[in-house]
């Protein structure tokens, strides 16, 4: 992930590809949690690996009440101003929802 | 600050807002460590260039510092918890009678006003306050690639709204997770969220390069802390995975296994009155 910067929020949303930084933190609009990245303040050679977990027991339960195919949608977050948000924060190796 | 067993007793900022001593010790050993030179290993700019700008020692996410691949375990909270303890001490040495404040974020006060009076207002006097920032030594071009050269200076914050601070049943969510690596994850996503929140695009709180020249890390680290010690009175001081205990602490002469204990380290956590 980009760590360059300063720290970011990204949120996640289920079954809602078109999820952006205005989107609401709402279930009805799929809605599952965030996770935080912190900053390292300067830059590498390339993006450091990390990894992440969102707890979203209700949310998933709620992606999968009609079907067993999920969208996962991450949507990173810029500063105070939900508006002030930049693309290619990201890349992931893997995403998945672990049952315990 | 001891209690009656001779241990160290950390309260919370809020108490301490309530105790003109304890407040003054703290003001008095951070402005005292806050003189000091950037080489002088007792004072401020070392002992937060532990952290980041220059020796990047930290552990967060699975790596140390600037390095690259993410490891198979992270020591986020023992680590953090050594360099509290050398922090501490390093204070004591200035003022024999500071213990660090935890600040918490979940509080009623902290939801309302953010980051606590003690710590934002900026001169006390005419002096500045030394809780409110803190000297970043000055950054030599070449010394980090890609950190560009900059003069000596303080601190800054560039907090967002109180209300997107972590609350008690975030924090109540956490201290519930039985796994100890479930936990620290979990506990560090909190602290990575207080870190941005703190900081914002601008301040040094968001960035691990100079988050640790902020007087207010360190009461956001005693928080830290301090929920993995409630933790382990409810999941067990001895629980952590078998393979982490002996791995050592960089730079602190410590492994994992000799600071699961905080009463063997010396000090104590006071009973508070928030829902954690």
């Amino acid at each position: 992930m980009e760590q360059a910067g300063p720290g970011y929020e990204a949120r996640v949303f289920l079954n809602n590809p078109d999820a952006d930084q205005n989107t609401p933190r709402t279930a009805e609009h799929g809605y599952a949690g965030s996770f935080h990245v912190y900053g390292l303040g300067v830059p590498l050679p390339e993006k450091a690996a990390i990894q992440k977990s969102v707890m979203a027991t209700d949310a998933v339960r709620a992606a999968t009440k009609d079907s067993s195919h999920v969208t996962v949608t991450v949507v990173p977050v810029h500063g105070e101003d939900a508006s002030d948000s930049e693309g290619g924060a990201m890349s992931f190796d893997s995403v998945g929802i672990v049952l315990k | 600050m001891a209690n009656g067993n001779g241990l160290t007793l950390r309260k919370s900022v809020e108490s301490l807002e309530l105790s003109a001593s304890g407040l003054n010790a703290l003001r008095d050993a951070y402005g005292k460590m806050q003189a000091l030179s950037a080489d002088d290993n007792r004072g401020w700019m070392y002992m937060a260039g532990v952290h980041g700008f220059p020796q990047f020692q930290c552990w967060h996410g699975g790596r140390v510092g600037l390095s690259q691949g993410a490891l198979a375990y992270d020591l986020f909270l023992p680590w953090h918890r050594a360099y509290l303890l050398n922090f501490e001490h390093a204070a004591k040495d200035q003022n024999a009678t500071v213990s660090l404040p935890w600040w918490d974020w979940t509080s009623a006060g902290s939801q309302r006003i953010g980051v606590p009076v003690s710590f934002s207002t900026r001169k006390l006097g005419k002096n500045p306050n030394p809780l409110a920032s803190g000297p970043v030594p000055e950054v030599r071009s070449g010394r980090v690639p890609g950190l560009p050269a900059s003069p000596q200076r303080r601190t800054t914050r560039s907090p967002g709204d109180p209300s997107e601070l972590p609350t008690a049943d975030q924090v109540n969510t956490v201290l519930a997770l039985t796994d100890f690596v479930d936990f620290s994850q979990q506990l560090q996503d909190i602290h990575d969220q207080v870190h941005g929140w703190t900081g914002g695009r601008t301040g040094d709180m968001g960035t691990i390069v100079f988050a640790g020249f902020d007087p207010i890390f360190w009461a956001h680290h005693c928080m830290i802390d301090r929920l993995w010690y409630l933790w382990q009175l409810r999941h067990g001081v001895q629980n952590v995975p078998p393979d982490y205990m002996a791995k050592p602490l960089a730079p602190f002469a410590l492994t994992v296994a000799d600071v699961l204990d905080i009463h063997r380290l010396g000090y104590e956590y006071a009973q508070a009155s928030s829902s954690h």
